[in-house]
């Protein structure tokens, strides 16, 4: 019978924190300026995502009419040469009665210049929107929201995932055999629309479509979970435990999760950006967020509308927003993955 | 090779059966469709008239057997907002989608595989940075944005092309990039990783050995391997082809299937829903599953597995 001692010899080494970080610190250096740029990204967006309620200028839902649709702070005013008429029809004439609401003299035939769009003002910075609410303060409130449901979609979708994965790899058997093909049959079709049934089935809303989401992520993890511990089971550590009398739950939970646990997290750094893209995609198309609550793809949906009158702001920065977001992550997680995995170092981005 | 395809139809059949499941039971849980058609004077007796004409009074299961024996000749009941059948809508709205999805399909394979075969063999080149570049952006920026930034730029500030709407053959350019945008850079990422791995292998070594040029190499013997994983692939791109259409074609008010899924989620209308999520997944896994088998055919080392 194998003591513990030896059995203990024969389990593979894990990997302490120090080293890491070493990795990621040596990664930070090879790819300097996009890391330290993904890691500023981040750092700036989960600090306005925790501090949002302190450091947003202006309620994020309430805003004053009088202020709706002002332009960024930097653009000025603009102005167009109109004829006067009868009725305005075209958008080179203005009527008669608009017009001497600006200058009183003016008769029909005359050219007068009009404003059409207010210039921006310093107290929005990034505009506002049809609602007059500052551009800013929904963005900094969205960053809140986009973090919580990427991250509590990963975390239910992969504990989960790592779950059923750990039963069907270890157990095997029939347990794997039916576990298998209820995710096959859950990655067999396109996930938004899974998504997109199971939100609209329970009502559309924040918590659904988080959800919603982490129930079409869940087989992913599970199909990965399951091949580490395959392979894990056969290895001599697992044996000697079994030899030395250890029950199978003490055995998972003490000797193949940890194992499972990094290849899990590096997959959870590279989904976070597609989990952030997935969440704004449910509420652009109305099935996540609600208005008024400030979500980027609530805000992205609605700018849609004003893109065609000129007025690009309000879709631009909150997308703008969403892009760095995912964009950051993104690059981390290739960081993150070339310093588990040396063999993926540089091999693609 | 028949069992592998048995497989395949099993798992696809108990798809389609998981998915009229869940619509089914979206269906339901949505609301009492009949407070939707009675009026406020309706009596008891055309309350229960109704009851027993859409079977509700039946026990769900029976609801469930009667749901799937319409939806088998695909019969979706009518559309709650314009009362048309849904099926037919469905279809007078599928040629704009196809023709959209295979604009788009077009688009993600004449930029994507030149680009990952040149960035793939000139390798730290611009053509390698500008690849990285459109891997990036492909799996960062969201599609919707992407639109509706194309339309600002290139209809409303341009004015190259029109904003929205299906007209002559420049009103297809930018619903087709924003819809195969994310499947260009996935085709180039793929093809370059495998050109790069076919690059490396010992038989390219070996004719560069034997002095064979490198176009041949190239062209020849390494694309030939490598284009093998973005062929398997195709059936993952045409999913997202399928659900990014929705997006795609509610930015461009572009008349499809995925425009009418926007409209009918905003109007809560949910038999017309049904019909296009079990449409969506008959179109998706219908054509994953050929995919499948064609790849089983030109692979051996599938077909023997």
């Amino acid at each position: 019978m194998t003591s513990t001692a030896e059995y203990a010899v024969l389990a593979p080494r894990r990997v302490s924190a120090s080293v890491w970080a070493a990795r990621l610190l040596r990664g930070f250096r090879r790819r300097n300026i996009l890391l330290g740029f993904s890691v500023f990204i981040l750092l700036l967006i989960t600090g306005t995502g925790i501090l949002a309620p302190w450091i947003s200028p202006y309620d994020p839902t309430r805003g004053k009419l009088e202020n709706q649709k002002l332009p960024p702070a930097w653009i000025g005013e603009r102005t167009a040469t109109k004829t006067v008429v009868e009725f305005g029809q075209s958008p080179d004439q203005i009527s008669i009665s608009k017009a001497k609401r600006l200058k009183s003299d003016v008769v029909l035939g005359d050219r007068i210049e009009v404003v059409i769009r207010g210039s921006g003002r310093t107290e929005f910075l990034l505009g506002t929107d049809h609602l007059g609410r500052d551009m800013l303060s929904r963005i900094i409130h969205g960053a809140r929201i986009s973090l919580i449901i990427a991250s509590v979609t990963l975390g239910v979708g992969g504990l989960i995932g790592t779950t059923v994965g750990l039963a069907a790899g270890y157990f095997g058997g029939w347990v794997d055999e039916v576990i298998m093909r209820v995710t096959d049959v859950f990655l067999a079709f396109p996930p938004l629309l899974l998504a997109i049934a199971i939100a609209s089935a329970l009502g559309p809303n924040f918590f659904n479509a988080i959800l919603a989401i982490a129930l079409t992520w869940w087989p992913w993890y599970t199909r990965l979970v399951r091949a580490q511990s395959l392979s894990l089971r056969e290895r001599a550590f697992i044996e000697a435990a079994h030899g030395i009398g250890v029950n199978d739950l003490t055995i998972i939970r003490r000797h193949i999760l940890p194992n499972v646990l990094t290849p899990v997290l590096v997959q959870a750094t590279l989904d976070i950006g597609t989990a952030i893209l997935t969440a704004a995609g449910l509420s652009f198309i109305g099935l996540g967020t609600q208005p008024p609550t400030a979500d980027w793809g609530v805000m992205i949906n609605i700018g849609r509308l004003f893109v065609l009158g000129g007025r690009w702001w309000i879709a631009t920065f909150s997308g703008l927003a969403i892009f760095l977001t995912a964009l950051a992550f993104n690059l981390l997680g290739d960081g993150v993955r070339d310093a588990a995995d040396p063999r993926t170092r540089g091999a693609d981005l | 090779m028949q069992k592998f395809i048995a497989r395949r139809m099993v798992v696809t059949v108990f798809t389609i059966l998981l998915v009229s499941l869940i619509v089914f039971v979206m269906v339901r849980v949505s609301g009492d469709p009949r407070t939707l058609l009675l009026d406020d004077y309706a009596s008891i007796e055309d309350y229960d008239e109704l009851t027993a004409n859409l079977g509700l009074d039946k026990p769900l299961f029976t609801q469930y057997a009667i749901f799937l024996r319409h939806a088998l000749v695909l019969d979706f009941g009518d559309s709650v907002v314009d009362e048309q059948p849904v099926t037919a809508t469905i279809l007078q709205r599928l040629p704009a989608t196809l023709q959209l999805g295979l604009a788009a399909f077009i688009f993600s394979l004449v930029i994507g595989i030149p680009l990952g075969i040149l960035s793939s063999v000139k390798r730290d080149s611009v053509w390698d940075h500008v690849g990285k570049v459109v891997a990036l952006l492909g799996q960062s920026l969201p599609p919707f944005w992407l639109g509706i930034m194309l339309m600002f730029f290139f209809a409303v500030t341009l004015d190259w092309v029109p904003p929205s709407g299906r007209f002559e053959w420049n009103s297809f350019i930018l619903p087709a990039i924003t819809l195969g945008w994310f499947t260009t850079a996935a085709n180039m990422r793929l093809v370059r990783s495998s050109m790069l791995t076919a690059l490396d292998s010992e038989y390219i070594k070996l004719a560069r050995a034997k002095g064979v040029s490198e176009s041949v190499i190239v062209w020849k013997h390494a694309l030939k391997n490598a284009i093998i994983p973005p062929l398997t692939f195709m059936g993952v791109t045409l999913g997202t082809l399928v659900t990014g259409s929705i997006v795609a074609e509610a930015v461009f008010a572009w008349p499809g299937i995925g425009l009418l899924a926007f409209d009918a989620l905003r109007q809560s209308d949910y038999a017309m829903l049904q019909g296009i999520i079990i449409f969506f997944t008959l179109m998706y896994v219908g054509t994953s599953l050929a995919v499948d088998i064609l790849y089983a055919y030109l692979d051996p080392r599938i077909r023997f597995a």
